[in-house]
């Protein structure tokens, strides 16, 4: 037989998705830390897995995969990182949203 | 010993692009579809979306100060609420047609 993690993959991808969309009514009935760091890990994740699709549809050659991989890593990493520091110093994501759309 | 396949595949690929030959037109020809369009839309709001939160992250890692400061400067500008509008509805868009169409993709 073969390896099961692709299928793993997938199915990881739909549950994440479920999550996120879930986590939208959640931040606008209860918002607050445990919302906005479950928010900063399920955007980071999903946005990860679907960018690391784009990349393998259209990114060719040994190297060129490799390169466009580990640069995803960097930039999801950071992002994790930098939500992680708005919801820890600032007002986090929810308040964030709230604020910005009562301009 | 015979060649493996992927020595093989190499050998092909490195023959294919030396030759230099024109690749036929395919997305310019095809006529488009719905379906079509829905599906490159929902990838392009998911990579748009994607580098915005990307971008809205490492900003926050950056810049000196807070995000109520910078709300403040932005609402010190005075902009119309026209202007205001149209802005949150660009942003609202990807966002929303996205979602709902992730929501089709799922179910």
């Amino acid at each position: 037989g073969g390896s099961k993690a692709a299928s793993l993959h997938w199915t990881g991808e739909r549950a994440v998705s479920v999550l996120l969309l879930g986590l939208l009514p959640a931040a606008y009935l209860c918002p607050g830390p445990a919302v906005d760091y479950s928010l900063a890990a399920a955007l980071t994740l999903h946005g990860h897995w679907g960018l690391g699709q784009v990349i393998t549809d259209y990114v060719h050659g040994d190297v060129p995969i490799k390169v466009a991989n580990t640069g995803l890593y960097v930039l999801s990493a950071l992002t994790f990182a930098g939500l992680c520091h708005f919801n820890y110093h600032d007002v986090g994501i929810c308040k964030a949203v709230a604020m910005l759309w009562s301009l | 010993m015979a060649t493996t396949a992927r020595e093989e595949m190499r050998r092909f690929w490195e023959r294919n692009e030396r030759s230099g030959r024109p690749l036929s037109p395919h997305v310019s020809i095809y006529k488009w579809s719905l379906p079509m369009a829905m599906s490159i839309s929902h990838r392009g709001t998911g990579v748009a979306l994607s580098l915005g939160v990307s971008l809205f992250s490492v900003a926050a890692l950056l810049l000196p100060e807070s995000f109520p400061h910078y709300l403040a400067q932005v609402r010190a500008l005075g902009l119309g609420p026209a202007l205001l509008c149209s802005a949150k509805f660009l942003l609202a868009l990807p966002f929303c047609y996205h979602g709902w169409n992730g929501v089709r993709h799922l179910v």
